[in-house]
């Protein structure tokens, strides 16, 4: 019997059973188990390292790393959060040899706009001891009169792209399992070794600085 | 004036609001709280329009999972299969 972490997504009995055919060596499983899960890692490689050909080493040694590692999976956790766990380890040594040079403008930014009221400034709220202290007094723009063409071009997404690159390391890293690759809480929690709360607490803080930088956009095209 | 006070005579805060927006979005909010921030969000079109914009950009990440990202180059597999094989005393 594996004992269950407190948060995490445990592997699935046909996840188990894939462990079994990869340690048996089941070369077509494998091949399958890389083909599937290759386009996420790369994604997720390309936001810590600073060119895509890194991007891809990075990948291969994460693959590398799986294959040695192989016997040691418990399923305690699902494959994919396990990967990720290597991945992240892949990553963060190169990244710290070979880090993204961030502008410093983008990094003083970033920092601004880390503050759990959404990205929205202060100004954007009543201050002060008045009755109506903390509601808006410049409320945000109804964007469902964006057209849709607009709201999902490919420079609006260039600039959702270039914001989460812009976080920091565990804000970028929780946005993108959770909202662009679309795992759940628990699965996040599992491969950033992180609580159910403290995940939030990140994941709102990036959603608010994409947020804020998508205002920015698209309020600066108007 | 007394937080309770202030509340009930004029609701809860907007920043407040915006503050639990993904806890709200999760799910992780105790049920009064949430039935607190939906009455909010019925008469105040401000959090209304930063709930959706909130929205459109979780979405908006998510199309980022459609990127193009290249498969793995022919001589990287062969070696990440040839170690797999090797290891499996194959």
């Amino acid at each position: 019997m594996v004992d269950d972490p407190p948060w995490g997504a445990t592997a699935s009995r046909g996840e188990r059973s894939l462990v079994e055919a990869l340690r048996a060596g089941d070369e077509g499983a494998f091949a399958d188990v890389v083909t599937a899960n290759t386009p996420w890692l790369t994604r997720l490689a390309r936001q810590y390292v600073p060119t895509d050909a890194i991007a891809m080493d990075v990948v291969q040694d994460t693959w590398l790393a799986v294959v040695r590692g192989i016997d040691r999976f418990e399923g305690r956790s699902s494959l994919r959060t396990w990967i990720a766990r290597i991945l992240m380890n892949q990553a963060r040594s190169r990244g710290v040899s070979e880090a993204r040079t961030v502008p410093f403008t983008s990094a003083a930014v970033s920092s601004a706009h880390d503050d759990p009221a959404g990205g929205f400034d202060d100004d954007r709220f009543i201050t002060g001891r008045r009755p109506f202290s903390g509601h808006w007094s410049r409320p945000p723009d109804d964007w469902s009169t964006i057209p849709e063409a607009r709201l999902a071009s490919s420079e609006t997404l260039d600039r959702v792209r270039e914001a989460i690159e812009r976080l920091p390391e565990q804000q970028k890293a929780v946005i993108t399992l959770r909202d662009v690759e679309g795992w759940t809480a628990a699965e996040v929690c599992d491969a950033l070794g992180l609580s159910e709360g403290n995940q939030r607490v990140l994941l709102h803080r990036a959603r608010g600085t994409v947020r804020r930088a998508l205002e920015d956009y698209l309020g600066a095209t108007a | 004036m007394r937080r309770r006070l202030r509340t009930r005579l004029f609701g809860v805060p907007c920043r407040e609001v915006i503050g639990l927006l993904t806890d709200y979005l999760e799910g992780a909010l105790e049920p009064d709280t949430a039935a607190a921030l939906d009455r909010h969000f019925a008469r105040c079109g401000g959090c209304t329009a930063a709930l959706e914009q909130f929205r459109l950009t979780i979405e908006l990440s998510g199309a980022l999972s459609e990127d193009d990202v290249e498969a793995l180059p022919d001589d990287v597999r062969a070696e990440v299969m040839a170690a797999f094989r090797e290891s499996r005393g194959g």
